[in-house]
């Protein structure tokens, strides 16, 4: 049905980088694409065996499951603040936040570069986090604003009638039940921050480089090195897909809504 | 300090600390000629003028409106087809959810290459699948027509799962009794989805569409992947012409002029959407 | 009621459950990577005796006293095929030092920090650093990016002054952009500095490529050297002799009419390949390295003595023409977005005739791995015009930062990349032909370039040929050449016509020029 057929055309490229992952540099351009090949390993041997590729992966775990923490905690407040609350000026900071976003990175980088040489934050974790959580922050707000809105205000109402401190309905009430919502929003914030790729560029160095600045590097002047380069690849997203499997399971939505009704 | 406002106060002062600098160092020197290493020189807006003066600026200026009304306008919709498709109960439900989000998960780079080699005149999946057909083959990346379809096309695929993923979510936050009433009340799946259903998806999914505009008209990784402008200058986009200013021409001066120029579009876009979105409730 | 306390409960506790989890994970692995943050470079090996040799070395100063270090390291080729060749190399490496004229180890315990690619190239040389660590008591640290992105780092780090690498990689057409500025050192001093440069090690007449590394008079330098060279490249034009043959032409095309009969009398759809291809991608170094050929063979040039520029003349147009043309009618379709790899991918699979690029590409022609057409090809050197045959010329090359605090060190390392030994190892493995002489003397590489047919031999004519004025080497060559690249891949595309697209370069180039201050 109509879904299968968006599934295959959508999987196609991902089938082909699989498939290019398990070639070898001459079998890459071969035509028909799908005549016989031979299935070598060596690109993940030659990736898993790289001694620098741990540290690249642990740089790219660290940016950004903290980038995405910190996002997550600053943020979630803040939108369900806006969402909730009617206050002074509300709508003016939350346009502040988006605009944030709305900057090309190259006109900011240079500067963020200068900067950073200064106070000592080139080539750190804390440097590069801080420009993540920068920029994902909007999304944050802004999508938890929008998921938050959509939970009735009668249930914290209900809760903090029954003598909940504020926060505590906060936690126990309306955090549980925009969870889909926070799922979408976590998945997406990891993934902006997985695939980062100028900042990353422009404001590392040697110790903390990330997954997506090395990756670049097979793509050189005189070749591309498709097998290994998809081979990264590969290796790459299955954390991202292991997570979201992981996560798949806390989006209930229906059965807490059922909740309403008591 | 009320407590509403100390819950927003960490994320705004943070903001403010990161942003305030490189801003404001980004509109001096568009009103300079910096080319580093010699020291800047005012030159007012001069730079600006002589932006607005030439030809390659508009045509950057409608490239990029033009890859994102396209783009966004086709992600949205098929976003929301697969998301009400996702959102049935199926066997594997949870594993096709996960894959979907593959072409979002996957690196712009590793994107880049794998679209030219599918692209590729002689080797490549697609123009194969055409000979197969019988259609005759297209030159996508190396004509100036195609240029930037290829581009859109690429930007769709890689974007179409992250419409879905917040049209799923917000599909799954929609309650159950109006759609329920509605069809006590008679009305068909068709009527339901798009006053019932739409409407109440529409909190989370005009956030969702405002950032893919706003992403999108700052689109870069994709298209430097793919084309690096086009041949001439068929697919170059503002953002992309900031980064080459920069760090090819090194003209660090033009590419904060258009840095902000790009800046004040994404501004207006969101304004308008802003606005529209409190006028239909959503704020 | 208890039962939605409990579901609520539940909830939340999942919700607590979920970030304990996530907590827990972001500890662990903050610990595992502050655990390799903290992991010590590796320590340089311990000297294990100290003898003061007899120096036989004709000196004009005192004898100089070498401390030598018993060499301790351990070898391992980045690809396993070459691995004994390694082994010999670091033999003939040994013979060197044996013999140095210098203290290698004065710079004992810096650190030099090094920006280079993530190309073939580097591989090799950094399959020798244990060798060189191990005698001079430096350690190396090899940060590895893509080219875009070492030249977008490379210029920042050096124009903004921040310092961050000792030793850049860079190519030739730089040398101007980076020495007026002096952010890259003056090598010459350096050069007749005989307690830091090590005659057995360096020579700089033995270089083939040494001029385009100077800071030429003519554009206000010093005439001297600012970078040194570890790889020369240049144009040739690969040609397959049996493709050739069954369309009755024997030979390599040696002037532009003959190239483009030849074109159009290979391009056979009917066996399934095209006459000839070459790069049409727009860039300073993609299909502006081929471009200049064709203007200077035609007759024509790019600025006048007053840096006027000249691309509106008939001899530039009539450049535009052929290229565009040739590829047009007699190359694969799509030429407008052609960079080295699509070129290669075309010779090697054997889709074209006859093709025109680096000669690493035509090298590469005999890798296994890469060319299903190996033996096939035969070489010839750029087909000249009216005015002339014109290889192309750039080089790859290492420069020192001027705010570097280890200039001695960084120039000890240059010495022992840019040895014989070195060399020799580096271009074989890498199916590149070395840039010195002795190179061609060394046995092993002699052996191994044996079996290219003439590349060797063509080679050697291109770059002796090789100007280095192939391409103007002002610092704005990088904005007039992609200007120039855009027209140029515009006309390959069929857009605009030559005519145009000269007019379109000569307007552009021009307020380039004026922006300069050129024409004050």
């Amino acid at each position: 049905m109509v879904l299968a057929l968006a599934l295959f055309l959508f999987m196609l490229p991902i089938y082909l980088m699989v498939n290019i992952s398990l070639k070898n540099m001459t079998q890459i351009f071969s035509v028909p694409p799908f005549s016989a090949w031979q299935i070598t390993y060596a690109n993940y041997a030659y990736i898993l065996g790289w001694t620098d590729f741990p540290k690249y992966f642990v740089n790219s775990v660290i940016i950004s499951g903290c980038s995405t923490l910190m996002a997550l905690a600053l943020g979630v407040p803040a939108a369900y603040s806006f969402a909730r609350f009617k206050f002074r000026r509300s709508e003016d900071l939350s346009f502040f936040i988006l605009s944030t976003r709305m900057a090309p990175p190259i006109g900011v980088v240079i500067p963020l570069f200068l900067v950073y040489q200064e106070v000592g934050l080139y080539d750190t974790y804390l440097g590069l986090i801080l420009v993540y959580v920068t920029l994902g922050l909007a999304l944050v707000v802004w999508l938890m604003k929008g998921f938050f809105r959509n939970i009735p205000v009668e249930l914290y109402e209900a809760a903090v009638i029954d003598g909940c401190s504020r926060l505590d309905a906060f936690l126990r009430i309306d955090l549980p039940l925009c969870a889909p919502g926070l799922v979408a929003t976590a998945i997406l914030s990891i993934m902006f921050n997985w695939n980062e790729f100028l900042m990353a560029l422009v404001l590392t160095g040697y110790e903390r480089k990330p997954l997506p600045v090395v990756m670049y590097g097979f793509v050189t002047t005189l070749s591309v090195d498709w097998g290994r380069l998809c081979a990264t690849a590969v290796i790459v997203v299955l954390p991202i897909i292991f997570f979201a499997l992981i996560v798949q399971k806390y989006i209930v939505a229906g059965l807490t809504l059922g909740a309403v009704k008591g | 300090m009320k407590f509403e406002v100390s819950l927003v106060l960490p994320c705004i002062i943070l903001l403010l600390g990161m942003t305030i600098f490189p801003f404001f160092f980004c509109v001096y020197i568009s009103l300079t000629n910096w080319t580093p290493p010699s020291p800047a020189g005012f030159v007012g807006v001069l730079n600006y003028v002589a932006a607005l003066s030439d030809p390659v600026f508009y045509g950057n200026i409608l490239r990029t409106l033009t890859f994102t009304g396209v783009g966004v306008a086709t992600e949205t919709v098929l976003g929301i087809g697969l998301a009400t498709l996702l959102n049935r109960q199926f066997r594997g439900r949870a594993i096709v959810r996960s894959i979907f989000i593959l072409p979002l998960a996957i690196t712009p780079v590793v994107v880049g290459e794998l679209w030219r080699i599918l692209f590729h005149y002689d080797f490549g999946w697609i123009n194969y699948f055409l000979r197969t057909v019988g259609v005759p083959p297209v030159v996508w990346l190396g004509s100036a027509q195609h240029a930037l379809a290829s581009c859109i096309l690429v930007d769709i695929w890689q974007w179409t799962p992250f419409m879905t993923l917040v049209a799923l979510a917000g599909l799954q936050s929609v309650p159950a009794e109006p759609i329920e009433a509605a069809r006590i009340d008679g009305a068909s799946d068709f009527a339901i989805f798009f006053r019932v259903t739409l409407p109440l998806m529409q909190n989370v999914v005009f956030v969702g569409l405002m950032f893919r505009v706003v992403d999108s008209l700052k689109a870069f990784d994709i298209i430097f992947a793919l084309t690096g402008g086009g041949p001439g200058n068929s697919s170059q986009t503002l953002n992309l012409a900031t980064y080459l200013q920069a760090f090819f021409y090194f003209r660090f001066y033009d590419s904060a002029t258009y840095a902000i120029v790009l800046y004040l579009i994404v501004l207006i876009f969101t304004m308008i959407f802003v606005r529209a979105m409190r006028r239909m409730g959503i704020e | 009621m208890s039962q939605e306390k409990k579901e609520e409960k539940k909830v939340s506790r999942r919700s607590y459950l979920k970030y304990a989890g996530a907590g827990v994970v972001v500890v662990a692995v903050a610990g595992v990577g502050g655990y390799y943050a903290t992991l010590p470079a590796p320590a340089p090996p311990t000297p294990s005796s100290t003898t003061v040799p007899v120096t036989t070395a004709p000196v004009t100063t005192a004898p100089v006293t070498t401390a030598s270090m018993t060499p301790t390291y351990t070898l391992k080729a980045f690809d396993p095929r070459f691995q004994s060749w390694l082994e010999g190399t670091a033999t003939e490496l040994e013979d060197l030092f044996s013999q140095a004229t210098i203290d290698w180890t004065q710079a004992k315990g810096q650190t030099v920090k090094l920006i280079c690619m993530t190309d073939h190239m580097i591989d090799p040389l950094l399959d020798l650093v244990p060798i060189f660590q191990a005698h001079t008591g430096i350690t190396v640290i090899p940060d590895r990016y893509a080219e875009t992105e070492l030249r977008d780092k490379t210029y920042m780090d050096l124009m903004t002054g921040t310092g961050l690498y000792d030793v850049v990689y860079t190519g030739d057409e730089m040398v101007n952009a980076f020495a007026k500025p002096h952010v890259i050192e003056d090598i010459s001093p350096m050069l007749k500095d005989t307690s830091v440069t090590d005659t057995k090690f360096t020579d700089p007449s033995d270089v083939m490529n040494l001029d385009p590394c100077r800071y030429l008079a003519e554009y206000g330098g010093d005439n001297d050297i600012y970078m040194w060279p570890i790889s020369a490249h240049s144009t040739i034009l690969n040609w397959h002799k049996a493709k050739l043959a069954e369309n009755g032409l024997s030979g390599p095309p040696e002037t532009f009419d003959q190239l483009m009969d030849y074109a159009s009398k290979c391009k056979r759809s009917d066996k399934g390949y095209y006459g000839f291809c070459m790069r049409g991608k727009r860039g300073q170094g993609t299909n502006m390295y081929l471009w200049p050929a064709f203007l200077w063979g035609f007759g024509g040039r790019f600025f006048d003595e007053k840096y006027v520029p000249q691309l509106d003349k008939p001899e530039a147009i009539q450049a535009t023409k052929f290229y565009a043309d040739i590829l047009i009618n007699y190359g694969p379709p799509g030429t407008a977005d052609y960079d080295f790899s699509e070129d290669l991918t075309e010779t090697a699979q054997g889709k074209v005739a006859m093709s025109i690029d680096d000669p690493v590409l035509s090298a590469w022609l005999f890798d296994p791995t890469r060319s299903t057409t190996v033996g096939e090809w035969w070489f010839g050197t750029h087909p000249g015009g009216p005015a002339g045959w014109f290889p192309a010329e750039a080089s790859w090359d290492f420069a020192i930062s001027t705010k570097s605090k280890a200039k001695t060190a960084s120039w000890l390392l240059l010495q022992f990349w840019a040895s014989v030994p070195s060399l020799s190892y580096t271009h074989m493995t890498t199916y590149h032909a070395a840039n010195r002489k002795s190179c061609l003397d060394n046995p092993g590489y002699k052996q191994e370039f044996a079996k290219y047919n003439n590349l060797a031999d063509v080679y050697a004519k291109s770059i002796a040929k090789a100007s280095p004025t192939y391409r103007p080497k002002i610092p704005e060559w990088k904005a007039v050449g992609d200007t120039m690249g855009a027209y140029l891949s515009s006309a390959i595309a069929g857009e605009i016509s030559a005519e145009a697209a000269n007019k379109g370069m000569q307007t552009d180039v021009y307020a380039i020029m004026e922006k300069a201050g050129y024409y004050k």
